[in-house]
């Protein structure tokens, strides 16, 4: 491993939770008034992830008092104390800047149901027979 | 003594304790060896010699192998004066490491810009050019008039035009350093420092730390 990596996976949280596009997430935020510490919690939709490793923000937008606000979060920074998936979305896009025109009901997302995971397996262990016969045929 | 020599590794960015994000380079300082002390006396100014990195025994000539045998140090690629620095005696043959330097401490560093070859007014002395519009032609990015008419009938000396840029030596002062990783003599310094990465740069304490 090179000297740069190194650093940088030493900044690196342990933990960050797998977050996609167009969930609606809790940030904590540590905000620190000259000597009082607090924690300042930002809900909002992610609308665009960005960078990787070290360098990677999100960021995540609210409409505050009929007006839209963005916020970019630095996921590994040590302010960004904890984020919390509220719920997940149906999304198309990677980048939901659609939603900046959008206001009231029109913003809504379609919420995502978690999928059944029994499904996915047995599909997995079909493709990967109907491959071996195809071998065996050859 | 209170320089060293290093490599430029590259740049990434570090979380401070109170959570701000800080650019900073990453110097590797390698082998790098005080060889000699040169005095007023005897050489007739004050410098502390250094040898830095490693030479294979092939590349080293006859007369260089000599000089390193006599200061019982092992060739090295570069070696290199730090004037008006002092060293005891007892250091001499010891490789120096980035203890010297903790964090917070304001350095200096010193290296050759990358070269840019012959560049333009624009690139080289941040000129503003000419509008992309409104019947400029041929001169969107020119340096305009250089001077005025029989009267001086010359260029004035100094005149910024276009010519070679960079690959000159740059000094970078009052650099804070962030991080000091004695492990693997490694020094993380906030900013840029000159040259492309894997180049040799020297490291100074600060004059006004």
């Amino acid at each position: 491993m090179n000297l740069i990596d190194q650093i940088e996976t030493g900044e690196l949280k342990k933990e960050v939770p797998e977050l996609h596009i167009g969930d609606t997430v809790k940030v904590h935020m540590r905000i620190v008034e000259g000597e009082k510490e607090r924690t300042q919690i930002i809900e909002g939709i992610v609308i665009k992830m960005h960078g990787g490793g070290v360098r990677a923000t999100l960021t995540v937008r609210k409409i505050s008092f009929g007006v839209g606000v963005e916020r970019i979060f630095p996921l590994h920074s040590p302010r960004v104390v904890k984020i919390e998936v509220v719920k997940r979305a149906k999304v198309r896009q990677a980048k939901l800047y659609y939603l900046r025109e959008l206001r009231g009901k029109a913003a809504r997302l379609k919420e995502l149901r978690p999928k059944r995971t029994a499904v996915k397996k047995t599909t997995k262990a079909k493709s990967k027979k109907t491959k071996a016969k195809k071998k065996t045929a050859s | 003594m209170n320089g060293l020599l290093g490599k430029k590794v590259g740049m990434t960015q570090v979380f401070s304790e109170q959570g701000a994000c800080v650019p900073v380079t990453v110097i590797q300082v390698e082998k790098c060896v005080p060889v000699l002390q040169k005095t007023e006396e005897k050489d007739g100014y004050q410098s502390v010699l250094v040898a830095y990195g490693e030479r294979k025994p092939k590349h080293t000539n006859k007369p260089l192998q000599g000089f390193y045998d006599k200061h019982k140090v092992s060739p090295a690629r570069i070696l290199t004066e730090f004037r008006d620095h002092t060293i005891d005696e007892a250091e001499l043959g010891k490789p120096l490491n980035v203890e010297m330097f903790g964090e917070g401490d304001l350095v200096s560093v010193i290296g050759v810009s990358k070269g840019r070859g012959f560049a333009g007014v624009l690139k080289r002395h941040g000129f503003g050019g000419a509008p992309a519009s409104h019947g400029h032609a041929e001169i969107f990015r020119g340096g305009g008039s250089i001077g005025m008419h029989t009267y001086p009938g010359r260029v004035l000396k100094g005149k910024k035009m276009p010519g070679r840029m960079g690959g000159v030596k740059v000094h970078v002062k009052n650099l804070k350093v962030v991080r000091v990783d004695k492990e693997n003599n490694v020094l993380l310094v906030r900013g840029a420092v000159p040259g492309p990465n894997g180049r040799m740069v020297r490291i100074i304490k600060s004059e006004r730390a």
